[in-house]
C-alpha cells in the first residue's frame, strides 16, 4: 500500500541522518527503491527542504529530551 | 478417613496447613473488601489531615507544632525543649483548629512534650478523627463487623480443629498438645492481628498513591526553598513521614526525641517510600508540543 | 439587567470546563486548590508501565476529574496501530473510569522507525480509511471512543488530496470520534502555512468539538531563509493572545459543553499565572457563548415580531 510506504519514507526522514542527507542531495536517487507512483515522486520532489530541516531537527531534539522511564 | 485419627506428626502437618490457607483465606477476604470500597475525596488543603492518617494524633501534632515554630508562631529557648507562642494575637492568623489549639498550649512557655498531654490539642484532632472513620480509613464500627463476618467461620474451623483433636488425643492419653496449641494460639493471634489493624485498606492504598503522585517533589524537596514553599515541606513530610524531610526531622528530634525512637509514624508509611518513578524516570513529561 | 440575563442564560445552557495537564511540579498546587479547577489531563504514557503509578491514578481521580491524554499509539496512519499498545492503555481503564480520552491525528511510527513524536500523516483516502480503522479497534478494546487532536506541523504533508479541516472532517463524520481542537496547533499551522484561522473553524465539523487544548510558543527562523519564521507550538510559554480570540470565536459557534485544557510543559511559572490563564479562558469561553445569546435573543426577537 503506497501510503504506508509514504509514512515510512516521511519516519525514515525524520530519523535517519543518513537518509535525510541523502534525500537533500538527490531526491530521485534516494527514493529509487521505494515503490511510488508519479505522483507520489513529484510530491516529494516539491517537499520544501527547510520545512523538512526543521521537523527533523525538532523530532531529534525532543528524542534526546525524552526522559528514559525506571523499570 | 477419620482426620482426627491421624498421627500426632501428621495431624501437625494437616493443621499446619489449615491454618495457613485460613489465615490467607482471611487476609485476602478483607483486602479485597476494603480495597473496594470507595477512595474519599481528601482535603488536601489540609497537610495535618494526611499527617493524621498515617501515624495518628501525634504525627498529626508534631507536624503542626514545627510548621509553627518554622512560620515563627512558636519561639524557642537555645538551652532547653520549651516553646511559647509569639503572640496571642497569632491564634487569628492560622487557619486550622490544630493550629489555633497548639499556640494556645504554648501561650505560655510550656515543654514541647505538653502539646501531647493537653486535651486542648488532643481535641483538636476529633475532626480529623471523625473524618477517617467516616470514611473508613480508619478502623470503624462498619470495618469492624464486616471483619468479623469474615473472621467467624475460619476461627470456628481451627478452634473446633484443635479442639476436638486435643480430646482425641487426650482420651488416647497423650498429653504432648504443646505443638498444636502453639499453632492454634499463633493462628489465632495472626487473626487478631488482622481484626485490630487501625488502618484500612483504603488508608494504605491511598497513603501509597499519594506517594506516587508527590514522588517527583519528594525527590527534588530539599533543593526548594523552605521559606518560599513551606506548604510542600509540610506536605512531604505529611505523606512520607517528618524523616523524608531533612529539616523538619532534625527539628523533630531535637523537641520530641521519645517520638522519633518509637514512634512507628516516623517511619515510612507501609507502602513503599517513594514511587518506582524517580525524578528522571519519564514521569510527569508533557505532549512536548503537538507536532515537530 | 440585561448583561445578567445573558450571562444567567449562558450559565444554564453550558457546562463548560477548565483544567489543566497534570505536571508533578504543579502535584500539590493542583490538589491543594482542587476546587478551583475542574479536570485535569494525565498524560497516559507516564502511566501505563508502571503499576503503582496506574493504582495512583485511583486516588487522584477521586480527588478531581481526569481525562487521560496519550501520544504514542499513532491512531492517524494508514499502518494498523499496535493492539499491544491499545491493550497497555485498557489497563489504565480497569482502574478508573476518565471523563474522556484522547491522541491526535498524527502517525508516530512507521517502517520500523520511531519518530518519537508525533507527526502529520499523508492527507488522503489511505490515510483517512486507516484512521478509521484505528479508531473503530481503539473503542473496542479501550472501551471508550477517543477525541482527535489536530497538530502543529512544520512540514507540509506530500502526497497529501485534502486539506487538513477536509481531512479530519471526512474522518470524524465516518467514525466515533470527537475533535480535541487545539488552538495553538492551528495558530501555528495558519501561520507556517498561510490561512485564516477563524476559516478554519468555520468549515471545521463543530458538532464534533468537545475539548480545546490552549498551551504556548515561540517564533523560530527557518534555517535556510532567514527572511521566513516559522511558530514552534513548544508549550514553554504563556498562551497568547490570539488563542483566546480562537477560543472565543469557536465558542461563539460551537454547540457543544467544551472542556479547556492549558497545556505547559517547562519553564514552569508559578501556579497563581497558570490559574491567571485559565480565568483567561473562562472569560474567553464566556465572551463567546453571551455573543451566541445575544445574537440567538436578536433573531427570535426579529421573528417575534415579524409574526
Amino acid at each position: 500500500m503506497s501510503a504506508q510506504i509514504v509514512e515510512e519514507i516521511l519516519a525514515r526522514l525524520y530519523t535517519d541522518i543518513d537518509f535525510f542527507e541523502s534525500f537533500t542531495r538527490s531526491r530521485k536517487e534516494t527514493l529509487r527503491g521505494y515503490d511510488l507512483d508519479q505522483a507520489e515522486r513529484a510530491s516529494f520532489d516539491s517537499l520544501d527542504i527547510s520545512e523538512l530541516m526543521l521537523a527533523t531537527r525538532s523530532y531529534g531534539h525532543k528524542r534526546s529530551k525524552r526522559r528514559p522511564h525506571r523499570s | 478417613m477419620n482426620i482426627f485419627s491421624l498421627s500426632g506428626p501428621n495431624f501437625l502437618i494437616f493443621y499446619s496447613i489449615l491454618c495457613a490457607c485460613a489465615y490467607l483465606y482471611v487476609k485476602m477476604r478483607v483486602v479485597n473488601f476494603e480495597q473496594s470500597l470507595p477512595i474519599p475525596k481528601i482535603p488536601m488543603k489540609d497537610p495535618y489531615l494526611i499527617a493524621y492518617m498515617r501515624g495518628g494524633q501525634r504525627e498529626a501534632l508534631t507536624l503542626a507544632t514545627i510548621t509553627l515554630g518554622n512560620r515563627s508562631f512558636l519561639e524557642h529557648s537555645d538551652d532547653n525543649r520549651k516553646l511559647k507562642t509569639r503572640s496571642p494575637k497569632d491564634m487569628d492568623m492560622v487557619k486550622y483548629p490544630i493550629e489555633k489549639a497548639i499556640l494556645n498550649v504554648f501561650k505560655r512557655k510550656a515543654e514541647a512534650d505538653e502539646v501531647f498531654t493537653r486535651n486542648s490539642s488532643k481535641n483538636a484532632c476529633d475532626e480529623y478523627k471523625k473524618y477517617v472513620e467516616e470514611n473508613n480509613l480508619i478502623k470503624n464500627a462498619f470495618i469492624t463487623s464486616k471483619r468479623l463476618r469474615i473472621l467467624v467461620v475460619p476461627v470456628i474451623a481451627v478452634t473446633f480443629f484443635a479442639v476436638v483433636k486435643m480430646f482425641v488425643a487426650i482420651s488416647h492419653g497423650h498429653t504432648n498438645l504443646e505443638f498444636l496449641s502453639i499453632l492454634l494460639g499463633a493462628t489465632l493471634y495472626g487473626f487478631y492481628t488482622i481484626y485490630a489493624q487501625k488502618r484500612t485498606q483504603v488508608s494504605i492504598r491511598v497513603l501509597r498513591d499519594l506517594s506516587s503522585l508527590f514522588s517527583p517533589l519528594h525527590q527534588r524537596i530539599n533543593s526548594l526553598a523552605l521559606d518560599e514553599h513551606l506548604y510542600e515541606h509540610t506536605l512531604i513530610a505529611a505523606v512520607f513521614g517528618l524523616q523524608a524531610n531533612t529539616t523538619f526531622y532534625s527539628q523533630a528530634n531535637y523537641y520530641f526525641p521519645r517520638n522519633t525512637e518509637s514512634n512507628p509514624g516516623y517511619s515510612c508509611s507501609s507502602s513503599s517510600c517513594g514511587s518506582s518513578c524517580g525524578g528522571g524516570g519519564g514521569c510527569g513529561s508533557g505532549c512536548g508540543g503537538c507536532g515537530s | 439587567m440585561a448583561v445578567v440575563a445573558v450571562a444567567v442564560a449562558v450559565a444554564v445552557k453550558y457546562q463548560d470546563r477548565f483544567g489543566i495537564g497534570w505536571r508533578p511540579e504543579y502535584a500539590a498546587s493542583i490538589l491543594m486548590n482542587a476546587d478551583e479547577i475542574d479536570i485535569v489531563e494525565v498524560i497516559s504514557e507516564n502511566f501505563v508501565n508502571d503499576k503503582d503509578r496506574i493504582l495512583s491514578l485511583k486516588t487522584l481521580s477521586a480527588q478531581i476529574p481526569i481525562t487521560v491524554h496519550s501520544v504514542s499509539l499513532g491512531l492517524a496512519s494508514s499502518i494498523p496501530v499496535k493492539v499491544q499498545n491499545l491493550e497497555n492503555m485498557a489497563r489504565l481503564f480497569d482502574v478508573i473510569t476518565p471523563d474522556a480520552w484522547s491522541e491526535h491525528f498524527a502517525f508516530v511510527r512507521a517502517g520500523g522507525y520511531e519518530i518519537g513524536h508525533l507527526a502529520a500523516p499523508p492527507r488522503n483516502e489511505d490515510t483517512i480509511q486507516g484512521t478509521i480503522k484505528n479508531i473503530c479497534l481503539a473503542t473496542d478494546i479501550i472501551g471508550m471512543q477517543p477525541y482527535l487532536e489536530n497538530i502543529a506541523t512544520l512540514v507540509s504533508p506530500p502526497c497529501s488530496i485534502y486539506s487538513e479541516y477536509q481531512w479530519i472532517n471526512k474522518i470524524v463524520s465516518a467514525s466515533s470520534a470527537g475533535i480535541l481542537l487545539d488552538l495553538h496547533n492551528l495558530l501555528a499551522n495558519s501561520y507556517n502555512f498561510g490561512f485564516c484561522p477563524k476559516d478554519f473553524i468555520a468549515k471545521l465539523e463543530l458538532s464534533k468539538v468537545h475539548q480545546v487544548h490552549l498551551s504556548g510558543g515561540k517564533y523560530i527562523p527557518n534555517p535556510l531563509r532567514p527572511d521566513r519564521m516559522h511558530l514552534l507550538d513548544d508549550h514553554l510559554h504563556d498562551v497568547p493572545k490570539s488563542c483566546y480570540e480562537l477560543l472565543t470565536f469557536l465558542s461563539e459557534h460551537c454547540p457543544n459543553n467544551l472542556t479547556v485544557i492549558i497545556e505547559r510543559d517547562g519553564h514552569f511559572p508559578a501556579y497563581e499565572h497558570m490559574l491567571l490563564e485559565l480565568r483567561k479562558a473562562k472569560q474567553a469561553v464566556q465572551n463567546g457563548r453571551e455573543k451566541k445569546c445575544i445574537e440567538n435573543k436578536g433573531v427570535s426577537n426579529l421573528l417575534d415580531s415579524q409574526s
